[in-house]
């Protein structure tokens, strides 16, 4: 099975041939090897303007790698990818003028204090005036909190400091793409929720578009609009976060009670011969009802399915809700079956 | 981290920005201006590296040493030689000092390039810098030419261009009669061509190996080779820095150099180049 989006599959061409305007990131059969091992294969993925785009995968994955790519870090083995619709080979120069990437494991130069840092890294975009490059400076130190720090030298920094500074480096010259690797990783919870209100106010106050990796999956369901899971440098899922969590259809939840055992067979046969029926999965709750969990083709069924079992003679119903899932849930389902999947 | 009303400044918000009143600021807020599309960073990563020279106790430390073994030493050898021998002329004091300042000089900018540029490339590779900093719009060529051009300066000033000054004036004092400095500058001249051929090959290096010990042990390697190949191969020396040296002592005390100096000066500039090329084209084809 392959998952793909219905509404951002592939990259749209206008009868004139311009491309579409609201694709950042594009690659087509990304691959790259390295000796024998590939570590990116075959890579197709699309992400769009000002949505926070969250690339999931195991260790090893390919997750750095296909970021390294797109800032020509690393060359591609084969396939081709372009960013803000340039070439990432050809014409890189220009993609990294528009992009701040934040590395894992970020590391600067040990001589310099924070605000030197940041002094250099805005002087790569920045010709003057030195006052508001200054100012831009402060802004930046101010975001991520270590103004207090901003002239300690960095090689006494904690992860977590350097973290913090990562974050206010990529994003000193209010890029158009954040390309952000684990920019949570180090951080203790309140640096995380912090990291994650300034990805979703990047993207709310000035539309930039946020492409992260991470392992923490509650944070990814709770800021990325669409999401990418990648497994032995394979894409296995890419979409809409929502459509991603109903993966496989909509699952509801049905607390029945049956006038006999008999009965309940009866109606879970009806329910089950439905052609929009995929699934109907039984487990008793801690107060010995039957918890039935039915997953279905799409969103509409639900009422014909609650319908179904309410005309049902000697079946009671208890409790009828969709039942949610977790990215969590989701991703090891997905990871662990390492098939893709068609959302 | 501390929250704001609004996330950061300029890049492209400029126009914006530049109309914008701060509220805590009653003037209208300057946005930086970006730098021209043709720009490397080539100017930026030279005050990094010329600040990574002059921060700490680099600069001073290399300076120290090499004044210590490059001037004093040969003054004290010249200064000894001719308490030791009365019978020596000043020019005679001259020579015996010319010689070892033009032997510790050459050996001595070998020493100090690996020591200080064995790292230069391979150090930012593995620790993840050259990532960093070329995850920014900046060059390649940029990236290594900072490196050269900034490593040039500070070497050639601590190993060479210092110590000269002070042995010249030392032994001036020492001989009573200053060494024709002319001639003295281009031995000077011929030593700090063979420092950028040892920098380039360092450099070149760099991009081609993954550790710091080969990398130092390919450049010693080199040297050391060239003090045996003068034996069993002279005609080679013709090709490269090795009997530099001799070179500079020749055009100080004879007044000119031998006719394997004139071919291996030329030759070495063109090694220099050649490294330097193939240095910038390695390092484009780089995985970072």
């Amino acid at each position: 099975m392959k998952v793909y989006r219905g509404d951002t599959s592939a990259s749209e061409t206008t009868l004139n041939g311009e491309r579409d305007a609201s694709t950042v990131i594009e690659t087509s059969g990304l691959t790259k090897v390295y000796g024998r091992v590939a570590a990116l294969k075959a890579l197709d993925l699309e992400v769009k303007e000002n949505s926070i785009f969250g690339f999931l995968g195991p260790n090893g994955a390919g997750k750095t790698t296909a970021m390294k790519l797109l800032l020509g870090l690393v060359h591609p083995t084969a396939g081709s990818g372009t960013v803000f619709g340039k070439d990432i080979v050809t014409e890189n120069f220009e993609i990294r003028r528009r992009v701040g990437y934040l590395a894992q494991d970020p590391r600067y130069y040990g001589h310099m204090t924070a605000r030197e840092t940041l002094r250099f890294a805005a002087r790569f975009f920045y010709s003057g005036p030195e006052p508001a490059v200054e100012r831009r400076v402060e802004d930046s130190l101010a975001l991520v909190g270590l103004s207090d720090r901003a002239d300690r030298k960095i090689r006494g920094f904690s992860g977590g400091e350097r973290q913090r500074l990562g974050l206010a480096q990529a994003q000193i010259n209010d890029p158009e793409l954040l390309i952000l690797d684990e920019p949570a990783a180090s951080l203790d919870p309140m640096g995380r929720r912090d990291v994650l209100e300034i990805m979703e106010r990047l993207r709310d106050e000035r539309e930039t578009t946020i492409f992260y990796s991470t392992h923490i999956l509650s944070d990814v369901q709770r800021v990325s609009d669409s999401v990418a899971i990648l497994r032995d440098g394979h894409l296995l899922a890419q979409a809409p976060i929502n459509e991603l969590l109903t993966i496989g259809g909509p699952v509801y939840e049905l607390t029945v009670q049956g006038g006999s055992e008999n009965a309940l067979e009866k109606t879970r046969t009806r329910v089950r011969s439905q052609s929009w029926v995929s699934s109907l999965e039984e487990s008793s709750n801690l107060a010995g009802e039957k918890v039935w969990l039915v997953r279905t083709a799409d969103e509409s069924a639900s009422e014909d399915l609650l319908r179904l079992v309410l005309e049902s003679q000697d079946t009671k119903v208890l409790g009828f809700g969709r039942k949610k899932q977790s990215l969590e849930e989701v991703f090891f389902d997905l990871v662990e079956k390492g098939e893709e999947v068609e959302v | 981290m501390k929250s704001r009303s609004s996330v950061g400044t300029p890049g492209r918000a400029t126009e914006h920005e530049a109309s914008a009143p701060e509220a805590d600021d009653a003037r209208p807020r300057v946005a930086p201006e970006p730098v021209a599309e043709t720009a490397s960073g080539f100017r930026n990563l030279v005050g990094k590296e010329n600040s990574e020279w002059t921060t700490g106790f680099s600069l001073v430390a290399h300076g120290a040493i090499w004044m210590l073994i490059v001037a004093l030493i040969s003054a004290a050898i010249a200064f000894i030689r001719g308490e030791m021998e009365p019978t020596y002329t000043p020019k005679d004091i001259n020579d015996a000092g010319a010689l070892m300042f033009f032997v510790l000089g050459a050996v001595a900018s070998v020493i100090a390039v690996v020591a200080k540029t064995q790292g230069a490339i391979i150090g930012e590779k593995q620790l993840g810098t050259a990532a960093w900093v070329l995850s920014k719009p900046v060059s390649r060529k940029a990236f290594v030419l900072a490196k050269l051009a900034v490593h040039f300066r500070w070497l050639l000033t601590v190993t060479l261009l210092l110590p000269a000054v002070v042995f010249y004036v030392l032994l001036t004092a020492i001989s009573t009669r200053p060494p024709p400095p002319l001639a003295f500058l281009g031995g000077v001249a011929i030593l700090a061509l063979g420092l950028l051929f040892y920098l380039s090959l360092s450099l070149l290096l760099g991009t081609v190996f993954e550790s710091r010990g080969s990398l130092a042990g390919c450049v010693f390697g080199f040297m050391v080779a060239g003090f045996m190949v003068a034996n069993y191969a002279p005609w080679l020396t013709a090709a490269f820095p090795w009997l530099f040296f001799q070179s500079g002592f020749y055009l100080v005390t004879q007044g000119h150099v031998l006719a394997h100096g004139l071919v291996a000066i030329p030759a070495t500039a063109l090694w220099s180049v050649l490294f330097i090329y193939l240095a910038l084209r390695r390092f484009e084809r780089a995985e970072l």
